[in-house]
C-alpha cells in the first residue's frame, strides 16, 4: 500500500476505531488484581477487600439513603463500590438487557418482586442459600427480622434470589372532616363501608369533593389496585393452573365495586389517573379517600404539598373476604454472572441489614425488617407507622400474578380497568370476559397449558 | 461548474487502474469523484453503516426471529410469522388506524396553521420579529414537557381549558380519561407543538419568492383570494413538500406526548403503532414482534412519503426514479 492509500483511508480507520472504542461495554475490572485474601484467618468482612462491585439501582429515597453511607461499608470491608443511578423504567430496561446479554456489567441490581420468578427462572440470578448460611456477617444478619411477607416476595420456587430493600403495603389514607361529617366519624373498615361512604361524600360534594379515588389509568402500574381488589373478593389473579379467574363471579363483583367507586364517586377522568394523579387528588382535596402503599404518607401531611395535612388519617386497608392489597417489594439481587459474588454478597446484605435501615429512620418509611416497623419511634414519627405493620402482616405477595408473563398480563389487564373505569360498571362484564380470555390465550401460548 | 465536472471525471478515468477497489467501489457510486475525494466520504458513509444501515439491518433479522426476553431461549429464527401474527391482530389494526388519523389530521392542521401564520407575517408588521420568536416557542419545548404541561392543562379538577369551560358554563370535561376524547386532545397538543415549524419553513419559501408575479396579479387586478390560489400556492409547492414530508415522519414516529399524556389509555383509545411496539417490546419483552412493527412502520412512512412527493412534484419523483 503506497503512502498516497494509506493517507486516503486514514479518515476512515480512525472514525472506525474511534467508534468501535465508544461501543464498548464498560469493563471496570479488566485493569483490577484478581483478589488475593486466601488466609482462613482473615475476617469474612475484610475478606474480599480490593474488589470492586458495579450496583444498578433506580432513584429513590430509599436507595439515596442507603448510598449516602456508601462509605461505612467500603471502611468496613475494604470493597470499593461503584454505582449507576437511573430513572425507574430505565433501570429495569438496562437490567433485562445486562441479564439477557450475560455481560455481568452489574454484580448487584434493584429488582422489582414480581421480576425475581422470571429472572430466577432464566438464570439470571444468583440463589442466595449459601451465602446465607456460609457467608454471613453476624452483625448485618436479619434474616430472622426481615418482614415475613417481604421475605417470602424475595423467593422463587422456595430459592432466595434477593434480600428485601424495601417493601411498601396498601393502607387508607382519608380526610378526618368529611369522615366526621358524612361516615359518622369512622374510617369504612369493609368494602361496603367504602362504598356507603364514598356515596354520601361524592352527593354532599356538590361536585367538587368526591368519595374515592385509585388508579384507573392503562399503565403498567395500574394493575396492583384493582388485582388487589378482586384477592379481597376472595379470588386471585390466576388459580394454581394459571388460568386466569376474571369471570368467576368474586371477580367481576370485585371490579363492579371497584368500578362503581371510580366512575360514580370518583374525580372526573378517573380511566386517566395513575397513582400519581389518585395521590394528587387527595392533596389537592379533590378526593377524600384513597388507598394506596404506605410511602405516600409524608407527601400527605406535608403542608408543602397537601392541602389538608392536618386532616389526613390513616387506616387499615379495606376488607372483603379478605384485605384489599397493593404489595411492593423489591430486593437486591446478585447478578449470575458477576465476577464479584461473594463481595456483592456482603453489600446485599449490608444495604439490607437492620443496622443500616435503622440509621435511615429519619429519611424514608418502606423499611422491611419488623424491629424497625414495630419500634415506636416509627410509629411515632411514620405518618401511618401506627396501622403498617398491621397492615403488612395481612400483606399477601401472592396475590400477585409473579410470572415471567406479567408485563403482557398487566398490559391486557390495566387496558380493560381503565375501559371500563371510563365507560362504567355495566361495562364490566363484556371486559372482564374479553381480558380473561386475552390472558389465557398469551398464557397458553407461552406454554402453560395446551 | 459542467467544465470542472468533466475535468474529474477524466482525472478519475486516469486513475482508475491503482485506485483500491473499496473506494473505487465507493467513488463508483458516486460519479465524479476522484478517489481521494471518495477517501473523504468513507467516515460518513461508516458512521451510515453503523449507526443506520446496521441497526436497520439487525432489527430487520430480529423481527424474522422468536426473541423473547421472558423465554429461556435464544433468538430462533421463524421467517415472517412475526408479521403475519401482527397481520392477524386486531390491536395491530386498530392502532394503524389510529396512526392514520394521527398523522392526517397533525399534518393538515399543521399546515394549514403555519400556512396563515406564514402568511401573516409575511405582512409588514411593526414587532415582526417579536411574534416570529413567540410563536417558535412550542417547538423548542421538549416533547415530554409539552406532554405533562398539556395533561395537567387538560386536568378536569385543576386545568386552565376545564376551568375555561366550565367559566362558559359547561361541564366539565375528562378530556384525557374519556376513550372518544383522549386521541383528539393528544392530537390537538402535537398541533401546537408542531405549528410553529410548519411556520417556519413556510414563511421562508414566502420570504424567497420572486416579487414580478404578485405585482402582475395586482395590475391584473387578481384579488388576494385569486392570488393565493394561483400564484402563491403553485409556486410554495417546493417549501410545501419539505413541510408535509417532515410533518408526517414526525407525526407517524410521535411515542413521547402520547406516553406522557395517555400512556395509550384509556383503555388503547390512543394506542398508536409506535406505542404498540413499546409496549411488545419493553412491557412484554417481545423483542422480534416490536421489531416487526418498527419495520411495517419504516415501509409505510416510506411508501407515504413516496407517494406524497409523487403527488406534490411529479417531476422530482422522476428524477429519482431514473
Amino acid at each position: 500500500m503506497n503512502k498516497r492509500n494509506l493517507l486516503t483511508i486514514l479518515p476512515g480507520l480512525l472514525m472506525i476505531v474511534s467508534l468501535l472504542a465508544a461501543c464498548a461495554a464498560p469493563t471496570p475490572e479488566a485493569t483490577e488484581a484478581p483478589p488475593v485474601v486466601t488466609e482462613e484467618e482473615v475476617p469474612l468482612i475484610k475478606r474480599f477487600a480490593g474488589e470492586t462491585i458495579r450496583i444498578l439501582m433506580y432513584e429513590q429515597v430509599p436507595t439515596y439513603s442507603t448510598l449516602d453511607r456508601l462509605a461505612e461499608f467500603e471502611e468496613a470491608t475494604g470493597i470499593k463500590v461503584e454505582y449507576e443511578l437511573l430513572a425507574e423504567a430505565e433501570m429495569i430496561k438496562k437490567e433485562m438487557l445486562d441479564f439477557s446479554s450475560h455481560t455481568g456489567t452489574y454484580d448487584v441490581t434493584n429488582v422489582h418482586f414480581w421480576y425475581i420468578p422470571q429472572f430466577a427462572k432464566l438464570g439470571y440470578l444468583e440463589p442466595l442459600e449459601s451465602y446465607v448460611q456460609d457467608l454471613s456477617v453476624a452483625e448485618w444478619d436479619s434474616m430472622a427480622d426481615f418482614v415475613p411477607s417481604y421475605l417470602e416476595s424475595q423467593k422463587y420456587e422456595g430459592k432466595l434470589y434477593g434480600l428485601p430493600f424495601q417493601g411498601i403495603v396498601q393502607i387508607l389514607y382519608y380526610r378526618q372532616d368529611l369522615i366526621d361529617q358524612y361516615c359518622d366519624g369512622k374510617p369504612p373498615a369493609t368494602m361496603d363501608e367504602l362504598m356507603a361512604c364514598s356515596k354520601a361524600i361524592t352527593e354532599n360534594g356538590g361536585g367538587e369533593v368526591f368519595g374515592y379515588t385509585d388508579r384507573g389509568s392503562a399503565d403498567a402500574a395500574t394493575f396492583m389496585s384493582p388485582a388487589g381488589w378482586i384477592y379481597a373478593w376472595g379470588v386471585t389473579f390466576l388459580d394454581d393452573q394459571y388460568r386466569p379467574q376474571l369471570t368467576t363471579p368474586e371477580a367481576i363483583a370485585a371490579m363492579k365495586h371497584y368500578v362503581t367507586l371510580l366512575h360514580d364517586y370518583g374525580p372526573k377522568g378517573q380511566a386517566g389517573m395513575g397513582w400519581a394523579e389518585a395521590e394528587q387528588a387527595i392533596l389537592n382535596g379533590v378526593a377524600a379517600m384513597h388507598a394506596d402503599t404506605h410511602d405516600l404518607g409524608p407527601d400527605m401531611v406535608n403542608p408543602e404539598r397537601s392541602q389538608f395535612p392536618d386532616q389526613i388519617a390513616f387506616a387499615m386497608p379495606p376488607k372483603g373476604a379478605r384485605y384489599s392489597q397493593d404489595f411492593f417489594a423489591s430486593g437486591l439481587s446478585i447478578n449470575a454472572d458477576s465476577k464479584h459474588k461473594e463481595a456483592a454478597w456482603l453489600f446485599v446484605q449490608w444495604a439490607t441489614a437492620t443496622v443500616t435501615q435503622l440509621e435511615q429512620l429519619a429519611e424514608r418509611s418502606d423499611f422491611t425488617v419488623s424491629s424497625i416497623l414495630q419500634s415506636d419511634d416509627y410509629k411515632t414519627n411514620v405518618p401511618g407507622g401506627g396501622v403498617i405493620l398491621e397492615a403488612a402482616k395481612v400483606a399477601d405477595p401472592l396475590y400477585f400474578p409473579a410470572i415471567p408473563e406479567f408485563g403482557a398480563l398487566s398490559d391486557v389487564f390495566s387496558a380493560a380497568v381503565s375501559r371500563m373505569v371510563a365507560e362504567g360498571p355495566d361495562s364490566v362484564e363484556a371486559e372482564m370476559e374479553k381480558a380473561n380470555a386475552e390472558i389465557e390465550k398469551l398464557l397458553q401460548e407461552a406454554g402453560y397449558y395446551d | 461548474m459542467e467544465k470542472s465536472a468533466d475535468v474529474r471525471i477524466d482525472h478519475s478515468l486516469a486513475a482508475r487502474a491503482t485506485r483500491p477497489q473499496p473506494l473505487k467501489r465507493l467513488a463508483g457510486a458516486f460519479p465524479g469523484l476522484v478517489d481521494w475525494e471518495a477517501g473523504f466520504l468513507l467516515p460518513a458513509v461508516m458512521t451510515m453503516l453503523l449507526l443506520v444501515i446496521f441497526p436497520t439491518l439487525f432489527a430487520l433479522y430480529i423481527s424474522l426471529t422468536r426473541w423473547n426476553l421472558t423465554e429461556a431461549e435464544t433468538r430462533t429464527f421463524i421467517g415472517l410469522a412475526n408479521y403475519l401474527n401482527l397481520l392477524r391482530e386486531l390491536r395491530f389494526w386498530e392502532a394503524l388506524g389510529r396512526t392514520a388519523a394521527f398523522m392526517t389530521v397533525s399534518t393538515l392542521a399543521t399546515l394549514a396553521l403555519g400556512m396563515v401564520l406564514a402568511l401573516l407575517l409575511n405582512r409588514p408588521l411593526p414587532v415582526k420579529n417579536l411574534f416570529r420568536t413567540l410563536l417558535i416557542v412550542p417547538m423548542i419545548i421538549t416533547p415530554v414537557v409539552v406532554g405533562l404541561t398539556w395533561r395537567f392543562m387538560y386536568n378536569p379538577e385543576l386545568g386552565m381549558i376545564n376551568y375555561l369551560i366550565s367559566e362558559l358554563g359547561f361541564e366539565k370535561i375528562a378530556f384525557l380519561g374519556k376513550t372518544a376524547t383522549s386521541l383528539p386532545a393528544v392530537i390537538l397538543t402535537d398541533i401546537w407543538q408542531y405549528t410553529p415549524f410548519a411556520l417556519l419553513i413556510l414563511l421562508a419559501g414566502l420570504e424567497s419568492l420572486p416579487n414580478e408575479p404578485f405585482e402582475a396579479a395586482q395590475l391584473d387586478g387578481a384579488s388576494e383570494w385569486q392570488t393565493f390560489w394561483g400564484i402563491t400556492l403553485p409556486m410554495m409547492k417546493g417549501p410545501l413538500l419539505v413541510a408535509v414530508l417532515f410533518r408526517v415522519m414526525f407525526s407517524f414516529n410521535t411515542f413521547d406526548t402520547i406516553y406522557v399524556m395517555t400512556g395509550g389509555g384509556p383503555g388503547r383509545s390512543s394506542e398508536t403503532l409506535i406505542m404498540y411496539a413499546y409496549r411488545l417490546g419493553f412491557e412484554q419483552w417481545h423483542m422480534g414482534e416490536s421489531a416487526a412493527i418498527a419495520l411495517i412502520m419504516l415501509v409505510l412512512v416510506t411508501l407515504v412519503s413516496r407517494a406524497i412527493v409523487r403527488a406534490l412534484m411529479p417531476e422530482v419523483e422522476g428524477n429519482n426514479g431514473r
